[in-house]
């Protein structure tokens, strides 16, 4: 058990000193800085700027959380206090497939589906965040949905009682009482989905168009820093394979962040449980 | 009281976790770095693997379906030989075969400067010629050579400015890995110019036609076998692609299929390579899809 945990520990490791290693020399050559917040990404001709692509990436989780976060904790809250037995054992296994659908034929679905709708409602070629926004947050939907109502079924049936004796209809119950309860729950199922937003590769690179430009329109091209990994790593040499471990480095601090304040969250709530 | 140990204990551990994954990391960046040069040289040693009655092809994916024919053609009549084919793009089926990972490597544009001193043998398996593709509802046909230049780096942004409706042109592209876009850079558009701003950059042949079918304005650049009905090819300069106006020089944007061997190869490699260039494989199948060399 001890030697399983290890491997974990090392693979992680491992990892890190990879990419680390393999990214320094494009890191100390073009800088910290100028590689993050340089403004044009043209690898062929020597302009290692991430911005456009970390704006491209920053856009599509914004998007992606603004729909998805939403829906997910809406549905977590249905799924709890509202629906009917017989309903809810249709509705999980539904939920639970979304998590499990291969991301590539969201990506699919994505080309063939949504970026012509955007298309006709935006104009533009219909490829860029919209589409991989409304990818992705269909994609973090069953995170969120399932790590929220964990948490919600996790507040004791007594505060709902309580509520309810009070005089409070059950919405406001649900609202001032039982969500406020399982709060750090839901924040951490909001954390774990941005980190499945973060390392989607694959759907979003068949519906954002790949123009590493700062996103301007609903409907225009944007990269992001995954896509672009998956796309140039097939030719890239030199200079432009170092750059593209740097992205993996960057893509790696995110990752540690998110993980980060997810298990802060998690600890606040424990802590807040114990004071109960 | 108890739980206050308890966590301490932990703590140290977990430090201790620490320590040793520093250490972990430590000797192996060192290892990584001073085991790579040995390991490379003894890699270009033992390169060839052919004896093994094994092929291994890598490279372009627009070779791709004239490598798996022949892979299967080959393979029915030698049954001892295995053959392995894989789509990875051209710059990694060059750099496949020269590192001796390949056998063969599979490539749609000539070899860089850079991969020149390689010591690769060229073998010329077919034609591919490009076609401009648009929305079968487009009214355009024809374009000239400076129109698809001016379309394709975005100089011309709407359809009105080559005689078709006033909509915003929406350029399909491909991704930087693709063959047929260095083909359109370095042939078409000049290796200087850049492409339009905000020209998709797509993974494949077969979403740049999607998207093109579904896309009114759009236009695209596919090899000409994978025209089909869904789209509609145009004409450059008053010529339509086809396997004639290729043959014939009269169309303009055609480029030679390769495959690459690292040095002369020798059998099986050889035998596969004469097989693909035989006859037979040529007006059967590679004529289906490409324009034959010979």
């Amino acid at each position: 058990m001890a030697a399983a945990a290890a491997t974990a520990v090392v693979g992680v490791a491992l990892i890190f000193a990879f990419v680390l290693q393999t990214a320094w020399p494009v890191l100390t050559r073009v800088g910290i800085a100028q590689f993050i917040f340089g403004d044009t990404w043209y690898p062929t001709r020597g302009r290692f700027g991430l911005l456009p692509l970390v704006a491209g990436s920053a856009a599509l989780l914004l998007g992606a959380l603004l729909l998805g976060a939403p829906a997910g904790v809406m549905t977590a809250i249905f799924l709890s206090e509202y629906c009917p037995k017989r309903l809810a054992s249709l509705l999980r296994p539904a939920i639970d497939l979304l998590a499990g659908i291969p991301s590539v034929i969201y990506g699919f679905f994505g080309l063939i589906s949504i970026v012509p709708i955007v298309r006709s409602v935006f104009g533009g070629a219909g490829f860029g965040p919209v589409a991989g926004s409304l990818i992705l947050a269909v994609m973090i939907l069953p995170t969120i949905t399932s790590v929220s109502r964990d948490a919600l079924e996790a507040v004791p049936r007594d505060y709902r009682l309580g509520g309810l004796a009070l005089g409070a209809t059950q919405w406001r119950t649900v609202y001032d009482v039982v969500v406020p309860s399982a709060w750090s729950g839901i924040v951490t199922s909001v954390v774990l989905g941005v980190g499945r937003a973060v390392g989607e590769t694959m759907a979003v690179l068949m519906v954002i168009g790949n123009a590493p430009r700062f996103p301007r329109a609903a409907g225009q091209p944007i990269s992001a820093l995954t896509s672009q990994v998956a796309l140039d790593m097939a030719y890239a040499s030199g200079d432009h394979r170092t750059a593209l471990f740097g992205i993996a480095a960057l893509l790696l601090f995110i990752t540690m962040g998110l993980v980060g304040v997810g298990r802060l969250t998690v600890r606040r709530q424990a802590r807040q449980g114990r004071r109960r | 009281m108890r739980e206050k140990r308890m966590k301490e204990g932990t703590v140290r551990r977990s430090a201790l976790v620490v320590v040793i994954l520093a250490a972990v990391v430590a000797v192996l960046v060192a290892l990584a770095g001073c085991g790579k040069q040995p390991a490379d040289q003894g890699a270009s040693e033992t390169g060839d693997q052919s004896l093994s009655g094994k092929i291994m092809i890598g490279g372009s994916t627009t070779v791709l379906p004239i490598a798996q024919a022949a892979a299967e053609q080959f393979m029915a009549a030698n049954p001892q030989v295995r053959v392995e084919v894989q789509g990875t793009g051209s710059s990694e089926g060059i750099k496949g075969v020269s590192e001796g990972v390949l056998n063969i490597g599979d490539s749609s544009r000539e070899l860089k400067p850079e991969e020149s001193k390689l010591d690769l043998v060229d073998h010329k398996i077919a034609i591919d010629a490009l076609a401009l593709v648009v929305n079968p509802d487009n009214k355009v046909t024809n374009l000239t050579k400076k129109q698809v230049v001016d379309i394709l780096t975005g100089k011309i942004t709407n359809w009105k400015d080559v005689g078709g409706a006033d909509e915003d042109i929406v350029v399909v592209g491909r991704d930087e890995a693709s063959g047929t876009r260095e083909f359109v850079q370095k042939d078409i558009i000049g290796e200087d110019a850049k492409f339009a701003a905000d020209a998709l950059a797509l993974p494949g042949a077969g979403q740049v036609k999607a998207t093109v079918a579904k896309t009114p304005a759009g236009i695209g650049y596919v090899g000409l076998g994978a025209v089909d009905d869904s789209v509609k090819a145009l004409k450059v300069e008053g010529v339509a692609p086809s396997e004639a106006t290729v043959k014939g020089d009269t169309y303009a944007y055609h480029r030679y299929l390769h495959m690459f061997t690292k040095g002369e190869p020798t059998d099986p490699t050889k035998a596969f390579l004469d097989f693909v260039l035989g006859e037979k494989f040529q007006t059967e199948t590679v004529a289906s899809e490409f324009v034959p060399v010979k």
